[in-house]
């Protein structure tokens, strides 16, 4: 435990634990939540609007579902929202860097012109307007909002690559004969991976982020399933007498990504620490 | 009185594994207009020897010595004060010692501003003055110059013209022709053996490089592990050396060996930086290793103003 | 001894393209000619700007030549590419100067030295492992090094292990550019002696680049020195060093200790 402390700080230790505590919720939801049904859509007509009590921690919201429940199956679409996006983006930007970085010449110009074109629009107004193009509903903003992610991706790999192709060991295999193939599979992938890896999970935060701004625009999941971003929309017109179905939800937001940013940095400037050289 | 006065000085870096003792024991004076070499392979402690001088130990290193003067005053406490005014540096990499976005008149005024109270047309003129010192042909040029438009050897040349602007008196030059090619480095040598017999200068020359004690030194001392194993002038060092590990280290060279033949290499390696070492630090690879050497720390052998670490005789070398 | 040379350089030009406006630059190798008889060192010296590095990049076809011609063993090693060029590769070693730079830090150092082997389509298996241990030791290295990494090795001895896998492919040419530079003066003759012993019992032939005029003057049959893209000195080392034809190869002789 201390040693955890050591490495990432208190605040980093913290914000680990929220982020822990988020993922724990996601997956036990139905067993947590204090009205597993309300939470996954169930109405509760009898107990519309009620503001915070013992018996509904957070408020109900306008179909009397405790908004408890609502935030906590809630985590289960965020959450994977956030994964799958950094994980599509990842899965088309690594191969375009890597491509880019490594070939050099028309492939690099014709790759990077390409990732260009994406990160010329700002990247929320191309996400809304894919989602728009695409319609509402899980995947598709899935979609909308990794095709804005992975240039970022692909140039990260690719200035990874640069560096790596550089390497003396690197030439040293190539001077020895190795194909590019097992030199891209057993130098630069490995070396490559990892720094892509560590972005792509500090990446997570706000990639929940965006998605949830796209669901509070109505692109992203439809109710009856419980997605924060939909719920802090949707809480809009009670605001503020019944300020507490945007403020939980839209709390809730808050505190995740919050968590998620401290933690990168925890975990940035551990690595950064360690390469300062003394005399 | 020596302008450098040390006796037995250690520096000790500690780590979650164990004290590094980096410098075990070193004794050392250089005079006034001497230039000193302090010559030594990977790990002997030549380089944080002079960075005790300057004051620049890592953080939470421990100096300990008999006597650590200079001028005398106390190192231990007044390094901190004298560096940069009296005592100055030339690194290895000259590129690194510049800034790369600032000229070279900036950063020459930058110096000059710092130590002397001059209106800006004197200062400019100072500086290129000293910059034709270190025997830049155009002064001029180079002021407008950036670093990276210069040679490393023109580079050098305008670390040594800052030292100077700032009045020092005694100069560490830390592998200061490395970097640089033979030639070049040549000439940088003898440009630091110019300024030290027309201005007085003192110079602690820290190198690897054996030709470079020849070419530019007048005295030197031979470290290993840490301790300074021998020390006299550089003709009687490099020609009738005291020190077994010194002769060892003149035999590895490849121009002491007829064409061809194989090099006298030598044995082991260097005793680990965190061990503590009874008796002679060289003995596991003395190829003239006596019983007594393991146990008992050397005493000193004298031979006029060469002396040296030994349990063997004077005669013996 | 044949006589077929193992490298044969013809006029070799190389040139640096300089920017689309720039006027056309002078090459950095100018036309450089000479020749290795297989069995002998050969030690390429010069300064930077010299070209000797361009001229080694050149001979390991990491950089365009713009005239001439390099023979390697016989064969027009210029005109080779693509597959059969990564098949030929094998009859040179190379060996850099900085170890911890030009061995992989998250392999083994069996993984290291394995890899030019695998690449040219080699077993991996007990065999294998037995002729890794074997080059480790002809270059000095217990068997126990083969599952440690380079980071854990003194500098000597991660130049044995790059050296080790230069030999793996059983290369008739062995080049090595500032094996020595990075090491210090003890550990630089007991690789120099490493290599003496190497060149004696595989029979190899070696080109070694260096800025350090009194180490190749040791060790090499041929001495070539270089200045400014051209080649100011080529014959027998004993030759040139005793009567060398131009004054910057005697100013590089003089300095340090006479």
């Amino acid at each position: 435990m201390t040693k955890l402390v050591h490495r990432l700080g208190w605040p980093g230790t913290l914000a680990l634990g929220i982020v822990v505590l988020f993922v724990l919720l996601a997956i036990f939801a139905p067993w947590v939540a204090p009205y597993p049904a309300q939470g996954a859509g169930a109405p509760n007509v009898v107990a519309k609007l009620r503001p915070p009590s013992a018996e509904y921690l957070l408020g109900t919201d306008h179909l009397g579902r405790d908004i408890l429940s609502r935030i906590i199956y809630g985590t289960r679409v965020s959450l994977t929202n956030g994964v799958l996006i950094v994980a599509f983006s990842l899965l088309i930007g690594l191969p375009v860097g890597l491509a880019a970085g490594y070939f050099g010449g028309w492939v690099d110009e014709a790759l990077m012109r390409g990732t260009d074109v994406f990160l010329a629009f700002p990247a929320l107004l191309l996400a809304v307007l894919m989602a728009a193009a695409l319609g509402p509903g899980f995947l598709n903003s899935i979609i909308a909002v990794a095709v804005t992610w992975w240039p970022w991706y692909a140039r990260l790999a690719r200035a990874e690559v640069l560096v790596l192709r550089g390497q003396p060991y690197v030439e040293a295999a190539r001077l020895a004969g190795v194909s590019h193939p097992r030199i891209i599979l057993r130098h630069i992938l490995p070396a490559t991976g990892r720094p892509l890896t560590v972005q792509a999970a500090l990446d997570v935060g706000p990639a929940l982020l965006t998605a949830a701004a796209l669901s509070f625009l109505g692109l992203g999941v439809l109710p009856p399933i419980a997605d924060w971003g939909q719920m802090v929309d949707a809480g809009r017109k009670f605001f503020p007498a019944r300020w507490w179905y945007s403020a939980m939800p839209g709390l809730t937001i808050f505190i995740v990504a919050l968590a998620f940013s401290v933690l990168g940095d925890a975990l940035r400037e551990r690595k950064g620490g360690a390469a300062r050289a003394s005399h | 009185m020596p302008l450098i006065d040390i006796r037995d000085l250690s520096v000790s870096i500690p780590t979650p594994d164990g004290d590094v003792h980096a410098v075990r024991s070193v004794s050392l004076e250089i005079e006034r207009g001497e230039i000193h070499g302090v010559i030594g392979e990977s790990g002997c402690g030549k380089t944080m020897t002079g960075m005790a001088v300057l004051g620049l130990v890592p953080k939470g290193a421990r100096i300990a010595a008999e006597r650590f003067h200079f001028d005398g005053e106390d190192l231990r406490e007044k390094a901190g004060s004298l560096r940069g005014r009296r005592i100055g540096l030339i690194s290895q990499d000259p590129a690194a010692a510049l800034n790369p976005v600032l000229s070279i008149a900036r950063q020459m005024d930058d110096v000059i501003r710092a130590h002397r109270d001059l209106p800006r047309k004197a200062r400019r003129a100072e500086a290129a003055s000293l910059l034709a010192a270190t025997g830049l042909p155009d002064p001029e040029r180079v002021l407008k110059s950036y670093p990276h438009q210069l040679s490393g050897g023109m580079q050098q040349r305008v670390v040594i013209a800052q030292a100077l602007a700032t009045g020092a008196d005694f100069l560490i030059a830390d592998e200061p022709t490395t970097a640089l090619d033979v030639s070049v480095g040549a000439q940088v040598l003898a440009l630091l053996r110019r300024l030290v017999s027309e201005r007085g200068l003192t110079v602690l020359m820290i190198t690897h490089d054996m030709d470079v004690i020849a070419e530019a030194c007048d005295r030197a001392t031979v470290l290993y592990a840490g301790r300074a194993v021998e020390t006299g002038p550089v003709e009687a060092v490099l020609n009738r050396p005291g020190h077994p590990y010194t002769r060892a280290l003149l035999a590895a060279l490849p121009d002491t060996a007829p064409h061809g033949a194989r090099l006298a290499a030598i044995e082991g390696s260097i005793p680990p930086p965190r061990s503590s070492i009874a008796g002679c630090a060289f003995a596991p690879r003395c190829p003239q290793v006596l019983s007594v050497c393991a146990v008992l720390p050397p005493p000193e052998r004298v031979r006029g103003a060469h002396r040296w670490l030994c349990h063997l005789p004077e005669d013996a070398a | 001894m044949s006589a077929a040379p193992m490298l044969d350089v013809d006029d070799l030009v190389i040139r640096y393209r300089a920017g689309l406006f720039a006027p056309r630059p002078k090459p950095a190798v100018n036309g450089a000619r000479f020749r290795l008889a297989p069995g002998e060192t050969l030690g390429i010296v010069g300064e930077s700007g010299s070209g000797k590095t361009s001229l080694l990049r050149a001979i390991l076809r990491l950089l365009p030549v713009e005239s001439g011609a390099i023979r390697l063993d016989g064969e027009d090693w210029l005109a080779l590419k693509g597959d059969a060029l990564r098949r030929a590769r094998q009859k040179i070693g190379v060996v850099s100067q900085n170890p911890f730079l030009s061995l992989s830090p998250r392999l083994t150092i069996a993984e290291i030295i394995a890899e030019p082997m695998l690449a040219q389509g080699e077993r991996q298996g007990p065999a294998m492992r037995e002729k890794i241990a074997g080059l480790l030791a002809d270059c000095g290295l217990p068997a126990d090094f083969l599952d440690r990494r380079a980071r854990e090795l003194s500098g000597g001895q991660a130049q044995r292990v790059a050296i080790a896998r230069a030999l793996s492919l059983e290369p008739g040419l062995l080049i090595l550019d500032e094996p020595t530079s990075a090491l210090d003066v003890s550990v630089q003759a007991q690789i120099l002696n490493l290599l003496a012993d190497l060149k004696e019992s595989r029979g190899l032939s070696m080109l070694f680049v260096t800025h350090n005029l009194k180490v190749v003057a040791h060790i090499s049959d041929t001495l070539l020195v270089m200045r400014r893209g051209d080649v100011v000195e080529f014959g027998r080392t004993e030759e040139v060093i005793r009567a060398p034809a131009e004054a910057y190869t005697r100013e590089l002789l003089s300095f340090g200790r006479k």
